[in-house]
């Protein structure tokens, strides 16, 4: 009796087991699964990219702080730095153009904006460096439309390459003050120059977002505030005023703005805290600066910063 | 210095521009909201004594308001500009969620079977494609699924207290079923992975029912089953 009871669970079981193979369910599930992991891989794909270009900035950065205004070797290192951004657009973000073709892009924001924060930090210090001027949105898309490759489409053409010579000798004559009608000017160039290639970039679904762009910036801060003590350090008194000014004008730019972000608001803590550095430098190179021999000041302002008993960067 | 403020103030207005969007998306899904909650509370009536003929009435009634949120899913597509969708995701996530939960279940009492996704989409008029902007997230549809089984484990509970002994049993296979194909899927450890892992508890008290069922000779003969 009891055996027999068990065999028929068995059996049932087994029956269902079958049915599992064709149901309508269990197949709904296979074509499910294969999307989802499909997801899955492309958000782990740009992980990746997002750290090789993470590394990649931070070491740029650490390359622009050797930087110094007037000597002959920073022409070489400006040049060094565009191209290593450049290569950057080229090969990283046109990864990412590819991973994100025809998709929406603020799925996969979370896991490739923070290596986008970081490009921002370091392409901003290197516009910093090169004029003295803020790195625009507009110009940081315009960078990324020119460079990057649409690695879904054919090879580019010489066409791409006049257009981006174009670019840089614009950027040296005009600075940023681009006037409207040059800005049109740019415009219809924009459309003769067919470039299929960089949709991504031209339309609103720029793959870095205006949110990474200012997030990016607060990052830049940090960077200013390091550079401008260095300044300080190496006797460049003038260019350490001229830093101070820009990251305080920087400063007023970001407490313009309403932006209620979690993130925002807990880099903004440390923005003012390296504001307040550059400024306390600022104050002590021109308090003390006549009694003190210039390569003993660095070591007045780092005493400061014990007593300020600030945070470290 | 003048670089910089336009610089800011161009984000402000993007951000201001955004926040209209956000004002706008969140009135239409609290409508939606509403009439979802209205949906739910309708179809608690499966648990009560003596209303399993009501069931199918419900279902109708609840198909009408259903209707309804359809349109509302056609103004949240107006209100989101195509590349947008997740950026506001947020904002209806959690209510496509409930609806997928309530669709699949109206069609489990109407069919016995499971509603696939592009059979819900359709429902609430959306795509499931992501390239077609608006559109039912797979992960939203998943959620609703493994509401529908700890809803349907609750119901099976109240059925035998009801004397309805048939109607577990068929809810088993179905659980049994739901539960081998989410073996399927590789889950990272996110929300999803954590709403699944709860499956197993609803698994495991459908089989004890079964069981308390079996053990007293109630189950029901084979032939009934299906």
């Amino acid at each position: 009796m009891y055996k027999s009871k068990r065999k028929t669970n068995q059996t049932s079981l087994k029956t269902s087991n079958v049915s599992y193979s064709d149901s309508e369910i269990i197949k709904h599930f296979h074509s499910l699964a294969i999307e989802l992991e499909e997801k899955q891989d492309r958000y782990e794909r740009l992980v990746k990219i997002s750290r090789d270009i993470t590394i990649e900035s931070k070491r740029l950065i650490f390359f622009l702080h050797t930087f110094q205004r007037g000597l002959p070797e920073g022409e070489k290192i400006l040049t060094e730095a565009r191209s290593r951004l450049i290569n950057l657009v080229k090969t990283q973000f046109s990864l990412i153009m590819k991973e994100l073709h025809d998709r929406d892009i603020h799925q996969f924001l979370r896991s490739y904006s923070f290596g986008i924060q970081e490009f921002v930090e370091a392409f901003s210090f290197y516009n910093f460096l090169l004029n003295e001027e803020l790195l625009t949105y507009q110009e940081l898309k315009k960078f990324l439309q020119i460079h990057s490759q649409d690695l879904n489409s054919a090879p580019l053409d010489d066409e791409f390459f006049e257009k981006e010579e174009f670019e840089v000798s614009e950027k040296c004559s005009l600075n940023t003050n681009i006037t409207v009608e040059e800005k049109n000017k740019k415009s219809n160039l924009k459309v003769n120059v067919k470039t299929e290639t960089n949709d991504d970039c031209t339309n609103r679904h720029c793959i870095i977002t205006i949110v990474d762009y200012i997030l990016g910036l607060n990052d830049l801060t940090g960077e200013l505030m390091r550079y401008c003590i260095n300044q300080v350090s190496s006797g460049q008194i003038q260019t350490a005023f001229d830093v101070c000014r820009f990251l305080s004008n920087l400063y007023t730019g970001m407490l313009s703005v309403g932006f209620n972000n979690r993130e925002f608001n807990r880099k903004m803590f440390t923005v003012i805290q390296s504001v307040k550095k550059v400024e306390m430098a600022c104050y002590t190179v021109r308090v003390r600066g006549s009694e003190i021999p210039k390569h003993m000041i660095i070591n007045v302002l780092e005493n400061d910063e014990e007593n300020d008993n600030d945070v470290h960067f | 210095m003048e670089t910089i403020m336009k610089t800011f103030s161009d984000f402000q207005e993007n951000i201001d521009y955004e926040q209209n969007t956000r004002e706008l998306i969140k009135n239409t899904t609290k409508e939606i909201e509403e009439n979802t909650r209205k949906i739910i509370t309708f179809l608690q009536i499966i648990h009560q004594e003596g209303a399993s003929n009501q069931i199918l009435a419900t279902c109708e009634k609840c198909k009408l308001v259903l209707h309804d949120i359809k349109l509302r899913y056609a103004d949240l597509r107006q209100q989101v500009e195509p590349g947008f969708y997740y950026k506001y995701y947020d904002h209806w996530k959690l209510v496509t969620q409930k609806l997928c939960f309530v669709i699949t279940l109206i069609n489990y009492f109407e069919t016995g079977s499971l509603k696939l996704r592009e059979d819900v989409a359709s429902t609430l008029g959306l795509a499931i494609n992501e390239k077609d902007g608006f559109h039912l997230s797979i992960e939203d549809y998943l959620f609703g699924l493994l509401m529908l089984v700890s809803e349907l484990t609750r119901f099976a509970v109240n059925a035998v207290t009801n004397g309805d002994y048939v109607k577990p049993i068929q809810i088993s296979h179905f659980v049994a079923e739901m539960n081998a194909g989410f073996r399927l899927l590789s889950l990272k450890n996110d929300t999803l992975r954590k709403r699944y892992d709860t499956l197993k508890y609803d698994v495991k008290k459908i089989e004890e029912i079964v069981y308390d069922l079996s053990i007293r000779g109630l189950k029901p003969l084979e032939k009934y089953n299906s």
